[in-house]
């Protein structure tokens, strides 16, 4: 009986947590899940930011054909379990009408299968395993996807740079790392270069020199590293002191500005792919950089800056609807043309992966210079 | 050759980290017969009290002896402070309650320490000030060892040789031996257990902070996780050893260090983390007092 | 049973399927999600209450055999039964059945080992799974496991979780209150003297572990089909310390006390959530804080050993 009694009543009190708020009509629900907290706290916490940054310029600016946007975020705390019940949450108690989500693949996978049911569309902003996409029609992302990115290093790499081997230093433990990795491996052998050692290490290592001795051992050209910042900075200082003067080459995860903070010099003449430079000067970049430093007294991160375009790629399909729902905001992603972001000109591809140009930059002090640019269509 | 002794020598030089902070699990365990999960946390946070005090004072951007010293000391003050908290407030009480509630106090405490941090230090990794410059000492055969391997040596056998000096030649130390043999006879004998329990914990406390700074110097990222994985390996290290031995704790400390940046070296580094791992579970099997432990009778 | 037990039971049994109803209609989707979680949390809760309450071997390994149990389930819906959903109930046994036989070879050495050497243990058995599963890439390795099917309906995930978590409990709560139980209890109080009195000890040691890994096993491969994704991440010692928290706070060696608990521990970060905390992580926080408020106050956690009937 009192086994019963108290079921009831837990069940009661969660209803009474769940009640349905009242709807606004002039107001568009649109919900975001990020990682605010535990071990992918930096990128949930800089993806929140990007989002409500951008959220507050379209108010400010009018918001969407006269209605503001309320923008509802749940922290994930990065778990799994989290994910699902907040973006349930989002989609049936809340009732947004879109979603922008997650930072990391694996999570934005579970939030995609929810949404995706309950066909409501989702725009993960830096989710880069292709399998998320793949998930139904309501799922987008506006990043590249792991293969696109170990194809231009590689191309970068044999095309550019001219040398042909290289040394794999990959995170196991991320799916990221592991993804570029793989392309990046069978591009360039594919463009005639070869592979002379492929080994491993672990986000939250700190010290690679073992690993590193043993690249340093087969002598390769240069070295592809395409795991976090926080690792690769303390990988390029050791690659250093370690007398080791081969460039390295990574992905867009080295984007941050802790990177040259923690690496330093160690760092400089390394080349990674991202979706800007610091020295452009395209407009928009320029302020985006200037209004986050401004707003929230931290440098701007890659993780920010998808985010950001990701709200104004969201705001931009819902512009073009008769009508703000699902549906229509679902087309809207789905014919977004040459959208201009910070990070770059975006076209939605029919898989609703981002189509965009990668830069390839080399690392100097805090800044990262052109070097060139790659489209995927090359 | 080459590359062997390269593994070595990284393997040497982490292992002694490890044996640092395994000597702190050692010792609490030995005394109070509890394995500390804070410890790797009160590591953390040694680290980070350096940081601040460092660059309160804008000492980073004056490496030196002096700042190094400086830096050092603020660790061991930092670490002693908060593991003395941290026996007080959520030991103490538990010391009459079984085991196993006390461990899940110090789960508890390790976990409020990572995320707590995590929300009070920020989440971001930070860059650690240079505290000293790390010349290189000499070259051989192509590898470079820097003054920071040397000195990171030199604390650690110093730390032995001192700690078993303090246990076994000093009064205070035989308090120690006989809390943690008889606790039920020591305040009989006109030990203050609490003071004893207490001292234990700062020194080990201190010991973690000591190789917080080590490490923050060879690699300077801090962050609130940054405990986890190397508290995880020294505890591994202290019960290969021996849990309740202090050379132990070094040897083990040192076999561990080796151990992985073989693994490493040659070819099997994703599975690392099993490693440290699997070595205990075979320990444990075959003889669970550690390499070093020995056998306590159960008298019944 | 006798004839009152089996009334309670048949009326508990009809309060279930009607709160199940009710559920699929009064509640939405949020809500039922969430009452799914809650029933697996509680099946994990008692899988670690049976052995660390009952039978007072602290384990800390729930998590190893929770990735194995799901990630079973997983491989035998995706590959070999072509993702139908009414395999479930079979490959989550099935999970189960090979958590169980880990369950053994962890138990089979470890029975001399005390305490804190055993959490140890099952602390490294956990994470040496998690390691295999993180190399594996014909699981996904990093990458995760994903596209596991899902039940279609909330009800039929109301109805098979619930059946299996009714199951679990009741099953559990019998050995507890059997020969079997009290003679794991006498463990706990003295284990010198309980093998003189000739008990068994290394035997029914082995016998809790496999009874604990094989429910523990059950909702690992339960949680992989409610969340439609795995990988090895979420199978880490924090989801250890999370089971952990779920019993200590119901109450060691009280089974309805788990279940209590984990209704308790789903529902808070949600009613949490809509408080205003900006951002502060506030299961990570009053989780850990609960624990030791827990140990050092009311170590007996909400019910001691006692059932709520």
């Amino acid at each position: 009986m009192k086994k019963m009694i108290s079921l009831l009543s837990i069940a009661a009190l969660v209803a009474f947590a769940g009640c349905t708020k009242k709807e606004n009509k002039n107001e568009i629900l649109l919900g975001s899940y990020s990682s605010n907290t535990g071990a992918t706290a930096t990128f949930g916490v800089y993806q929140m930011r990007g989002i409500e940054m951008a959220i507050n310029e379209i108010n400010a600016a009018g918001g969407i054909n006269g209605k503001q946007i309320k923008h509802i975020n749940y922290d994930n705390k990065s778990d799994d379990n989290e994910t699902l019940a907040v973006v349930n949450r989002l989609i049936s108690q809340d009732k947004v009408v879109a979603i922008i989500g997650e930072a990391t693949s694996g999570r934005s996978k579970i939030g995609a299968q929810v949404a995706q049911q309950n066909k409501i569309p989702m725009l993960t902003s830096s989710a880069t395993n292709p399998e998320v996409t793949k998930v139904g029609n309501f799922i987008f992302r506006a990043c590249f996807i792991d293969p696109f990115q170990g194809l231009v290093m590689a191309k970068f790499m044999v095309n550019d740079l001219k040398m042909k081997k290289a040394a794999i230093l990959r995170d196991v433990k991320n799916d990221y790392s592991v993804g570029l990795s793989d392309v990046f491996k069978a591009e360039l052998v594919k463009a005639g270069g070869e592979i002379v050692d492929d080994i491993a290490y672990q986000e939250g290592d700190v010290d690679f020199k073992s690993q590193l001795a043993s690249i340093k051992g087969k002598k390769p050209d240069a070295i592809f590293v395409p795991g976090y910042y926080n690792e690769v900075a303390l990988i390029a200082r050791q690659a250093k002191e370690l007398g080791m003067n081969q460039p390295l080459l990574g992905g867009d995860g080295w984007s941050s500005p802790d990177l040259f903070k923690i690496a330093k010099e160690a760092i400089n003449g390394s080349y990674f792919s991202n979706h800007y430079t610091t020295e452009s000067t395209d407009p928009k970049t320029v302020e985006f950089v200037k209004n986050f430093k401004a707003k929230y007294n931290e440098d701007a991160d890659v993780m920010a800056a998808l985010a950001y375009d990701a709200t104004y790629m969201m705001a931009e399909a819902m512009k073009g609807a008769k009508e703000i729902t699902p549906e229509n905001i679902r087309a809207g992603l789905a014919s977004i043309k040459n959208f201009a972001g910070v990070t770059g000109t975006i076209t939605m591809n029919e898989n609703r992966d981002a189509v965009k140009s990668a830069v390839v930059v080399r690392v100097q002090g805090p800044e990262y210079k052109f070097v060139t640019s790659v489209s995927p269509t090359n | 050759m080459q590359e062997f002794l390269q593994h070595t020598l990284n393997g040497l030089s982490f292992g002694s980290v490890y044996a640092l902070i395994a000597l702190g699990y050692t010792m609490v365990y030995g005394i109070l017969a509890m394995i500390n999960f804070a410890h790797s946390d009160i590591y953390m946070m040694g680290a980070f009290g350096t940081f601040y005090f460092i660059n309160f004072l804008k000492l980073g951007e004056s490496p030196s002896p002096i700042t190094f010293a400086i830096g050092l000391l603020a660790a061991m003050l930092f670490s002693g402070l908060v593991g003395f908290l941290v026996e007080k407030f959520a030991y103490k009480p538990l010391r009459n309650s079984p085991k196993m509630n006390v461990l899940i106090t110090a789960i508890g405490v390790s976990i409020l320490f990572e995320f707590g941090g995590q929300i009070v230090f920020g989440v971001n990794p930070k860059s650690f000030p240079q505290l000293m410059v790390d010349t290189e000492i000499f070259n051989f055969m192509d590898i470079s060892v820097r003054l920071l391997d040397i000195i990171i040596y030199l604390v650690t056998i110093i730390s032995l040789v001192s700690l078993s000096f303090l246990i076994g030649k000093t009064q205070t130390g035989r308090a120690m031996q006989a809390v943690s043999s008889r606790p039920d006879m020591a305040p009989l004998m006109g030990i203050n257990i609490n003071k004893i329990i207490s001292f234990t914990f700062v020194v080990g406390s201190v010991l973690a902070g000591v190789a917080a700074v080590l490490v923050a110097m060879k690699y300077p990222k801090i962050d609130p996780m940054m405990g986890v994985k190397i508290g995880t390996s020294a505890f591994v290290a202290a019960v290969f050893g021996g849990i309740g031995s202090l050379p132990g704790a070094v040897l083990g400390g040192y076999i561990l260090g080796l151990g992985e940046y073989y693994l490493i070296g040659y070819g099997a580094s994703t599975y690392k983390e099993a490693l440290s791992f699997m070595l205990l579970i075979l320990i444990l099997l075959i003889k669970p007092t550690g390499l070093m432990g020995t056998k306590a009778k159960e008298k019944i | 049973m006798n004839f009152m037990a089996k009334n309670k039971l048949v009326l508990f049994l009809i309060s279930f399927v009607v709160i199940g109803v009710i559920c699929q209609f009064a509640l939405n989707s949020y809500i039922q999600a969430l009452v799914v979680s809650f029933m697996i949390n509680a099946i994990m809760a008692l899988s670690l209450n049976f052995i660390t309450g009952v039978a007072n071997q602290f384990s800390l390994g729930q998590a190893g055999f929770m990735a194995l149990g799901a990630y079973t389930s997983a491989i035998l819906t995706k590959m070999f039964l072509s993702d139908q959903w009414y395999f479930i109930p079979l490959t989550a046994l099935a999970g189960a059945l090979v958590s169980t036989v880990a369950g053994y070879l962890v138990a089979l050495p470890s029975f001399k080992l005390r305490g804190d050497y055993l959490a140890i243990v099952t602390m490294g058995f956990a994470e040496i799974v998690r390691v295999l599963f993180l190399n594996w890439n014909y699981v996904g390795g990093p990458r995760g496991f994903n596209a596991i099917v899902k039940f279609p309906e909330f009800l039929i995930s109301f109805g098979i979780t619930g059946f299996f978590l009714i199951i679990t409990f009741l099953v559990l709560y019998h050995l507890k209150i059997s020969w079997f139980g009290r003679n794991l209890w006498a463990l706990n109080e003295d284990e010198i003297a309980a093998e003189v009195m000739g008990t068994p000890i290394a035997k029914n040691k082995r016998f809790a572990f496999l009874f604990s890994s094989f429910f523990a096993g059950l909702g690992g491969a339960l949680y992989g089909h409610h969340l439609g994704y795995i990988s090895p991440a979420s199978f880490g010692f924090l989801m250890s310390v999370q089971i952990l928290i779920f019993a200590v706070l119901g109450g060691l060696g009280s089974m309805s006390g788990s279940v209590l608990a984990a209704g308790i521990l789903t529902a808070l970060p949600e009613i949490l959530r809509s408080l205003p905390t900006g951002g502060i992580d506030v299961r990570m926080i009053v989780f850990p804080i609960l624990l030791i408020l827990i140990m050092i106050l009311r170590p007996q956690g909400l019910l001691g050993r006692k059932e709520l009937f």
